[in-house]
């Protein structure tokens, strides 16, 4: 690999100390920069053989601390494996190799009539081996799905650096579907290096709209009835009043302020489906008193609407310089009654909350503000945290939509599953990695006495801007 | 677990167990018919204490000495249906008629169709793609939100929940689906419905062989369509005509119709009759039937089409069914057609090799119990370190090699009539 792929020096492993979740960081005790499945194997093995624990990673920006080195040992970086291999028009798939950004690979099929689907908020930064791992949603997945929708063949190298081959052209599967289970798995069962995505023709015709309505009831009740309607938009994304005012401050995009609730909405196909949904949504809007429909009358209109959504966390930064977010999901016709639960403890606990989520995929995301130097107000988000997780999951939710379990989440696990479904689950991890060193001490909770003592927490919630969501 | 006296015969006196037999025939075998989940487990521990294999599908059943076979059929609640959030929660003793029906009383459905008699178990253990919905994908575990499966040392799991987008844990949902009933039982899913659309058109042509230049026109257009066209199936026995079915709204289909007709050129229509007699042929359940998965592009597809050709000279015999755009091609033999077995094997394991060269596979699906060694050879992947990891993975849920489907075939098959005889 070369003496200048590896390093070792403290200043040098620093930036490897944590991902986008500053929640905890530990540095590797070394890191590789591969370039080849081949370098990634070798790695790999040595580590097996040794009984060293390593870890993999693409740009870093997960939020739940999946690619973070919880126990040292050897960070494994795949940015070195950036090449698109094959770019199939007429099969509409491309072969990649994981090192590759997610916005790249659009630009690269910018001629193509074909787009790569999944659009996690930090496409332009994310690689495909991240998104992978953590299977990644986005924007638009509440249409065109989740990152594992889109993966028809991986290469894996194994815990003991073996290296494997699955899938190919297609979506079938061959034999016990291990795609399926490999994607979303957080670097736990092995290391991805290469895979073959399914492109999507674009659509011809792409509107967005953005609608107001002076209650977030009247916006929950929107959201389920297109839902219910069968209409599915491309995209589906609600902003609170908070956010709203957030955004405007920081982008200048004139989004209206007199509203308790925004929903920017987005429909794709052909343009007579488009129209025909245009219709039906305008309906619904307006049986749901929306204040007012505005719809984007230029491409870069619509561009800077979507700009503004995904550069809404960066935006909080006005209002305090760090932000604690979830991820939960829940079903899509309790969002109202949940939405109002989280202002309340809001203003229960007198923390600054802004709401900016996927309403479409009932995929929430309140961000609790705070000043990491306010001891006092550290305390209030942490119990603030802590009851919006539990209102989630009395209304039916899960912990995480699209960021992962990593270490931000594992403690929750038992609260979800029971003993034996997660006994399941480990004892898939140990046939895969029965020495527990891939990626080890994630997405499980963390029994005492077993790493803790390991770890450097440095200020225990803190995130600053620069997170996506 | 360790099942008193009394606990079986009480399985026994409630008709749980039962001598299976096969017409008037008795065989050594059981039939299971658990009527609730916790009796799931109790039968599957009975079958692991007794090393005796079990199959939760008949006709795999009979391929066994002594089997058990479980039957579903009295496990068929509806556990919870978010009619508004479009999402069930379902037994899968419940058969894809009675789900069609229940859902179809709130204005739902569940977007993937199939013979109305099919077991939701069936169809969610075998991932089976459904005719409908085959251009974006129509495979079950797109549609799975989660799931309750009981894993043969007699525990009661469940993943994911009733929510359409979730990380939380390794996904079970998909690793479980498409497992073909060997890894534990499925007793419950939650799937993600749609509702009934407002109108559902069909259009059934003749058209001229595949390798003229119609299908050039038609592929981008189904792909250009995708989201309304929801099946596009391509038929030759005699000849070759093709379905499309689209569903949405009653005016945006006569535009679609003159693109389509565009396409092919102002093609002889079929008569409803042909088209009623294809739709039938989709869901052909006691045939042997080959599926050949290949990239969806129009390469692909006249080069498979032309080996096959040339493989099975005879194959106007019998019929071949495209389903284009999404990269299946169907060889459907039925009993009275079959021609003799022996030279079958030589060109499925030709094709399986082109398959494989162009990113696809070769399955082979319902084929009688002298096929079983090729079948497994086929279904599972060449790469050894694939397959050895599937050994490891079935040898941890079910050590003893208990459950069984002849679509997907672990270890020598000691249990079946193919090496017992052999």
């Amino acid at each position: 690999m070369g003496h200048r792929f590896v390093l070792d020096g403290p200043e040098e492993l620093i930036a490897y100390e944590c991902d986008a979740c500053l929640l905890i960081k530990n540095a590797p005790e070394i890191v590789v920069l591969p370039k080849t499945t081949q370098e990634v194997s070798q790695v790999v093995s040595f580590c097996h053989t040794h009984k060293i624990p390593f870890t993999a990673r693409g740009a870093g920006t997960g939020l739940s601390g999946g690619a973070l080195p919880l126990k040292g040992g050897v960070l494994i970086s795949l940015n070195r494996m950036d090449q698109i291999l094959e770019i199939d028009t007429e099969n509409h798939t491309a072969t990649v190799e994981v090192g590759v950004v997610n916005a790249h690979l659009n630009q690269a099929l910018e001629a193509t009539g074909l787009f790569y689907a999944p659009d996690p908020s930090s496409q332009s930064a994310c690689t495909l081996g991240g998104n992978i791992a953590e299977n990644a949603g986005g924007i638009h997945c509440i249409k065109y799905g989740v990152t594992t929708d889109h993966i028809l063949a991986l290469e894996v190298v194994l815990p003991d650096g073996k290296i494997t081959r699955l899938g190919g052209k297609t979506r079938s599967s061959h034999g016990l579907n291990l795609i399926g289970l490999l994607v979303g798995s957080e670097g736990t069962l092995g290391i991805i290096t290469q895979a073959t995505v399914q492109l999507t023709p674009k659509p011809t015709e792409i509107r967005a709209y953005l609608a107001t309505f002076s209650t977030i009831e009247s916006a929950g009740n929107a959201v389920s009835q297109i839902i219910a309607s069968g209409l599915i938009p491309s995209a589906l994304e609600f902003m609170d009043a908070f956010t709203v005012k957030a955004v405007n401050q920081a982008y200048d995009i004139g989004f209206p302020e007199d509203s308790e609730a925004v929903l920017l909405i987005e429909l794709d196909g052909t343009l007579h489906v488009v129209l025909d949904q245009e219709d039906r949504l305008m309906a619904i809007l307006s049986e749901n008193n929306a204040q007012q429909t505005r719809s984007a009358q230029t491409a870069e209109d619509r561009q800077a609407i979507w700009a503004a959504r995904k550069g809404a966390v960066a935006a909080y930064g006005r209002f305090q310089p760090a932000f604690y977010l979830h991820d939960t999901v829940i079903p899509r016709s309790e969002l109202t009654s949940v939405l109002k639960k989280i202002l309340a403890i809001g203003k229960k606990h007198q923390i600054l909350i802004g709401n900016v989520f996927h309403a479409g995929d009932g995929n929430l995301h309140p961000n609790i503000l705070f000043d990491p130097d306010d001891a006092d107000m550290l305390q209030r988000i942490l119990k603030g945290g802590e009851e919006i997780l539990d209102v989630c999951l009395q209304a039916g939710g899960v912990l995480s939509g699209e960021h992962g379990i990593g270490i931000e989440k594992s403690k929750y696990m038992s609260r979800l599953f029971s003993e034996a479904d997660l006994n399941k689950m480990k004892q898939i991890k140990a046939a895969f990695d029965p020495q527990q060193l891939s990626n080890p001490l994630k997405i499980f909770p963390i029994r005492a006495g077993c790493g803790e003592t390991h770890l450097s927490i440095s200020n225990p919630l803190l995130t600053t801007g620069g997170a996506w969501i | 677990m360790d099942l008193s006296t009394q606990e079986l015969e009480a399985l026994e006196s409630s008709s749980v167990i039962q001598p299976l037999s096969i017409g008037d025939i008795q065989t050594e075998g059981f039939i299971l018919t658990p009527n609730k989940v916790e009796q799931v487990a109790q039968l599957l521990h009975i079958s692991v204490q007794q090393k005796r294999p079990l199959s939760l599908n008949y006709n795999d059943a009979l391929l066994m000495e002594h089997p058990l076979w479980m039957n579903m059929k009295h496990l068929k609640t509806i556990r919870n249906h978010r009619i508004n959030d479009l999402i069930i929660t379902v037994e899968t003793g419940i058969t894809m008629g009675e789900l069609r029906q229940t859902l179809a009383s709130q204005g739902q459905q569940f977007p993937l169709s199939y013979p109305d008699d099919l077991l939701l178990a069936d169809v969610i253990a075998q991932d089976r793609p459904a005719a409908e919905t085959g251009l974006s994908g129509g495979y079950p575990r797109d549609y799975v939100l989660g799931l309750e499966m009981v894993t043969p040392d007699g525990e009661i799991t469940h993943y994911g929940g009733e929510v359409v987008k979730n990380v939380t844990g390794y996904d079970l949902n998909k690793f479980y689906t498409g497992s073909h009933h060997t890894l534990g039982v499925i007793t419950a899913v939650t799937l993600k419905l749609a509702p009934l659309p407002e109108a559902t058109q069909d259009w059934g042509f003749y058209v001229s062989s595949p390798h003229h230049p119609w299908l050039e026109d038609l592929l981008p257009w189904l792909h250009q369509h995708r989201h309304q066209l929801t099946a596009c199936e391509l038929f030759q026995k005699e000849s070759w005509a093709l379905w499309i079915r689209a569903q949405g709204t009653k005016n945006s289909f006569s535009t679609l119709e003159a693109e389509l007709k565009a396409c092919l050129g102002n093609p002889k229509p079929t008569s409803s009759q042909t088209t009623r007699s294809f739709l039938k042929r989709t869901h052909l359940d006691q045939s042997h039937l080959l599926r050949l998965t290949i990239p969806k592009g129009l390469s692909a597809l006249r080069k498979t089409l032309k080996e096959i050709e040339s493989l099975f000279p005879e194959v106007k015999s019998y019929p071949i069914q495209l389903r284009l755009a999404a990269g299946f091609v169907h060889l459907i033999w039925q009993p009275d057609n079959m021609p003799q077995l022996t030279k079958l094997k030589q060109p499925l394991k030709q094709l399986a090799k082109l398959a494989q060269n162009q990113g696809g596979h070769l399955q082979l699906l319902d084929f009688p119990s002298d096929f079983l060694s090729l079948t497994q050879k086929l279904n599972l992947p060449n790469d050894p370190v694939a397959q050895a990891l599937m050994y490891q993975l079935k040898a941890l849920y079910d050590p003893h090699n208990i459950l069984h489907s002849r679509h997907l075939v672990f270890s020598s098959p000691s249990h079946t009539k193919e090496s017992s005889s052999s």
